[in-house]
């Protein structure tokens, strides 16, 4: 359960900006896209480059000190490290425990990507000693972030009873969404048969189970919920935070139980010290009005959802369809169209939505009277937001 | 990046060979499959590593393991990531559980990937594929 002193924590730091960038921007660097999702961000919060006194940015982008100098921030907490991927959350709810004690009064974490240049972590991540953070195993051409979630899902098409074509509910929803999404890289429709159509990657995965890279930036504002107050948007309380579950029994993109590289088999369900997230939020599951997941491949959506108890093991595989996860539905996914149909900023795209859904400002997407948005992914991560 | 190893005359891409894995290396060049044993609990772990997962002790042996095991799990590659799998595709990734209980990540052979299902049985089978590179991999047990 969460502690006394997390409980202690909630709502009292808040996001008062956000920014997002993507696309291709051939004649831009990584840092002139920090700076300007910076820009953005400053202005979306309504506040000054002299009130930014943390820093939080990624280790292979503009390195933290390069940004700082470029843009005349004096800060008295930096750091930078891989705040990518199964890492937003957790840089996130850093960025949050950092204002909480007072480190630093508002913290930016700044995100500047150019998915084609030297140092992506495609370029070194598969030959680390083991195996890569994916599975990668170069001799035997297993190549690939795809690599694990095919993995998983094939383990969870096994113990399940799943087949081709079950994922495409998911890859169809969230391309809905992105339609309602003016920002969206991938708008084009996307029927059942375009998806059966859609080539083999990497089997039991078709393209587009799979998001695409590009170019992209974005900047979050973390500062304290009596300041945030004050900004031009309305907070976003940080009401509750886990973090990401590691080990031999949670492998990269999987659930617990599915048997993926050296997991243990079996049918997992989350127990209550699995996601005390809601303790210290003061929240039940039932009460979530939006589920923001980790979407880089379909299959995370069934491991978000039988991760956090919105479904019981096996059951995501048939609650995806029927408009569930659409909006209007049980439990509106994703809403942006993910990293799936909207783009990928690394995931930070993602807390750019919970943070438009909680202030009522995502246009035709808006989920109605939308209060609480848990982002949750497969290893446990979790932030919930409230309004 | 330069300091990935790469076959010149093919291009396929080879294991890096670290130092504390050497043994696992040299057995391969043989044919012969070793994993470390732990001597104080008596377990096998996988991938090699510098100590034993299960009780961190840091007294094992090399020890010869069966080569006969079941496909726990597979994926089909369709889109070759570098030249050297355009004409292999799709082949198959799979991740094989031997007698002694790990999982060892390998391709399987003998068969198209159509037929390749959970629970086959496998034996191994061994690849050369430079002057200090074998590896191992698995096609369906025989008899
Ligand atoms: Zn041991």
């Amino acid at each position: 359960m969460a502690t006394e002193v997390a409980r202690a924590l909630r709502d009292k730091t808040a996001i008062s900006g956000v920014s997002m960038m993507m696309g291709d921007y051939p004649d831009r660097t990584a840092l002139s896209l920090a700076v300007e999702a910076f820009q953005l961000a400053l202005d979306d919060a309504g506040m000054s480059h002299h009130e930014i006194d943390g820093l939080m940015c990624l280790s292979y982008g503009s390195d933290y000190d390069r940004f700082l100098e470029a843009t005349g921030v004096e800060t008295r907490y930096a750091f930078q490290g891989w705040t990518h991927g199964r890492f937003v959350q957790p840089t996130l709810h850093q960025a949050a425990m950092v204002v909480a004690s007072g480190m630093a009064n508002a913290v930016a974490i700044v995100h500047g990507k150019k998915h084609k240049s030297y140092g992506q972590p495609m370029d070194h991540e598969m030959w680390r000693q083991g195996l890569g953070p994916h599975g990668e195993s170069p001799a035997y051409g297993g190549f690939g972030p795809a690599l694990a979630p095919a993995l998983a899902v094939q383990r969870y098409f096994h113990m399940y009873g799943g087949k081709d074509g079950d994922l495409a509910p998911i890859a169809m929803t969230l391309r809905k969404h992105a339609q309602l999404n003016p920002n969206a890289m991938r708008r084009q429709d996307m029927s059942l048969d375009d998806y059966m159509n859609s080539r083999w990657i990497m089997e039991p995965l078709r393209l587009f189970d799979c998001c695409q890279n590009n170019d992209g930036a974005a900047c979050i504002i973390v500062t304290t919920a009596e300041r945030a107050r004050d900004c031009k948007k309305p907070p976003v309380y940080i009401s509750g935070f886990q973090g990401v579950h590691a080990g031999r029994q949670r492998h990269n993109f999987t659930l617990p139980g599915l048997g993926v590289a050296q997991q243990d088999v079996f049918e997992f369900t989350p127990s209550k010290e699995d996601m005390y997230v809601y303790d210290m939020a003061g929240v039940d599951r039932k009460d979530v009005d939006m589920l923001m997941t980790y979407d880089a491949f379909t299959p995370t959506i069934f491991f978000a959802l039988e991760r956090f108890g919105f479904c019981k093991p096996g059951e995501a595989l048939h609650y995806v369809r029927d408009g569930r996860i659409g909006l209007g539905g049980e439990l509106p996914m994703n809403t942006s169209g993910g990293l799936l149909s909207e783009g990928h900023v690394s995931g930070w795209n993602l807390f750019a939505e919970c943070a438009h859904q909680i202030r009522h400002e995502a246009g035709a997407r808006q989920v109605k009277d939308c209060e609480i948005v848990q982002y949750g992914s497969f290893l446990g991560e979790s932030i919930i937001f409230r309004r | 990046m330069s300091l990935t190893p790469r076959d010149e005359k093919t291009g396929r891409y080879l294991p890096i060979i670290f130092p504390e894995e050497l043994p696992f290396w040299q057995a391969a060049k043989k044919h012969k499959l070793v994993l470390q044993k732990c001597r104080s609990c008596e377990r096998v772990w996988y991938p090699v590593g510098p100590t034993c997962p299960f009780c961190l002790s840091n007294d094992f042996a090399w020890t010869e393991m069966s080569g006969r095991g079941v496909v726990h799990n597979f994926v089909v590659y369709h889109k070759p990531w570098i030249p050297y799998y355009k004409d292999k595709v799709p082949y198959v990734l799979a991740q094989v559980e031997i007698e002694e209980g790990v999982r060892l990540t390998t391709n399987i052979w003998g068969l198209p990937p159509s037929e390749v299902k959970i629970g086959l049985e496998v034996e191994a089978v061994w690849e050369d594929v430079t002057d200090e590179v074998s590896l191992i991999q698995f096609q369906p047990r025989k008899g």
